[in-house]
């Protein structure tokens, strides 16, 4: 009688076990796959942006949350980090399967990296992240170097000189990215970014 | 020595009744619709570029009693502060009824990068004198760096 109870209280302990590890059957996904939130396909790639950035794109997706259940959050990664946090309405958060739209841009991505995108959503019986799906992109190489702006092949002191001459003095476009310090424009900012960089030990273009 | 424990607790009461809404705890300003009903907001943030981040908000459905039209909607980015990230309103003439779903505009709306947030539908139909409160987000944060 005693033997059957330890037993019993062995099986118990062992379904409750792998109850309770669910990632122990879900291959090599960073967070566990999900009991609630079903799988969500997620289909993407990476096109180039400018001549030297570049954007991943995700098809739009569908999330399936069980009856019971609303979903709370959803993330997009990139190698682990997170490119895309969504949050659901505290007050109506959706029912059943729910197909964010997709964003309007894309997500900044460095050209001439291969990322693994991972989909991750989480509902209202979940207490952490579950992925969902995720998928593979590699992206394009760079045409030209952030900060090679005109395109020589090289960023050194030509470039500034280039960017000057095409802010103030109507000199030709930046054959490479102009936009040295991210901001999304060309301005007088990235020529003292570049110059700040190749003489006063300052950062990298970006 | 009781003067200073007293003026301790004072300090401290003060500091934890004057501290600022968190991100971290959603208290939209406006109170909840009355005419216009709750519509859901669901949104977040993700990376564009190098030191720009956009707000992405799903497509919403405002919902108006009878007999009262939509005049005006707004999005407010909550920190610590609302700071409005969309302000519309309808035609003076012919504002409409019922059902309305606004599109999206084109290309999302400006966030700041590392910054936590959430967001904040707030509504006022024609027989309101304020803005009411349609839904709330969860609170997330925009991504720091580029991955």
């Amino acid at each position: 009688m005693r033997t059957g109870q330890g037993f019993r209280a062995f099986g118990v302990a062992l379904a409750t076990a792998l109850l309770l590890q669910p990632s122990a059957f879900a291959g090599t996904a960073t967070t566990p796959m999900q009991p609630n939130v079903f799988a969500s396909p997620i289909h993407a790639g990476c096109k180039t942006f400018t001549a030297s950035r570049c954007q991943v794109w995700a098809d739009p997706f569908t999330i399936s949350v069980a009856a019971g259940n609303r979903l709370t959050a959803l993330r997009i990664t990139l190698n682990g980090v997170t490119a895309y946090d969504y949050k659901t309405d505290l007050s109506n958060p959706p029912v059943g399967n729910y197909t964010p739209s997709p964003v309007k841009l894309g997500f900044a991505a460095r050209c001439g990296v291969t990322y693994t995108v991972n989909l991750q959503g989480r509902d209202s019986g979940d207490a952490t992240f579950l992925s969902l799906g995720s998928t593979t992109v590699a992206c394009p190489a760079p045409t030209y170097l952030i900060g090679d702006v005109n395109g020589d092949g090289v960023v050194n002191v030509s470039d500034v000189f280039y960017l000057i001459n095409f802010l103030f003095a109507g000199g030709p476009e930046p054959i490479g990215d102009g936009d040295v310090n991210g901001s999304g424009d060309v301005t007088v900012s990235d020529v003292f970014y570049l110059v700040n960089d190749l003489f006063a030990g300052g950062p990298a273009p970006v | 020595m009781n003067r200073i424990l007293v003026l301790l607790v004072l300090a401290v009461a003060l500091m934890v009744s004057g501290a600022p809404v968190s991100a971290q705890e959603p208290q939209a300003g406006p109170p909840n619709a009355a005419t216009i009903f709750a519509s859901p907001i669901h949104g977040g943030c993700y990376i564009v570029g190098p030191n720009q981040c956009r707000f992405h908000a799903d497509p919403f459905l405002i919902n108006i009693s009878s007999g009262v039209h939509l005049v005006a909607f707004r999005i407010v980015a909550y920190t610590t502060l609302g700071t409005t990230i969309y302000d519309f309103r309808t035609d003076v003439s012919n504002p409409p009824a019922g059902n309305y779903t606004p599109s999206l505009p084109a290309e999302d709306y400006a966030a700041r990068c590392g910054v936590t947030y959430y967001l904040n539908l707030q509504g006022k139909d024609d027989s309101n004198v304020n803005y009411y409160s349609l839904g709330v987000t969860g609170t997330f944060t925009c991504p720091a760096a580029v991955p």
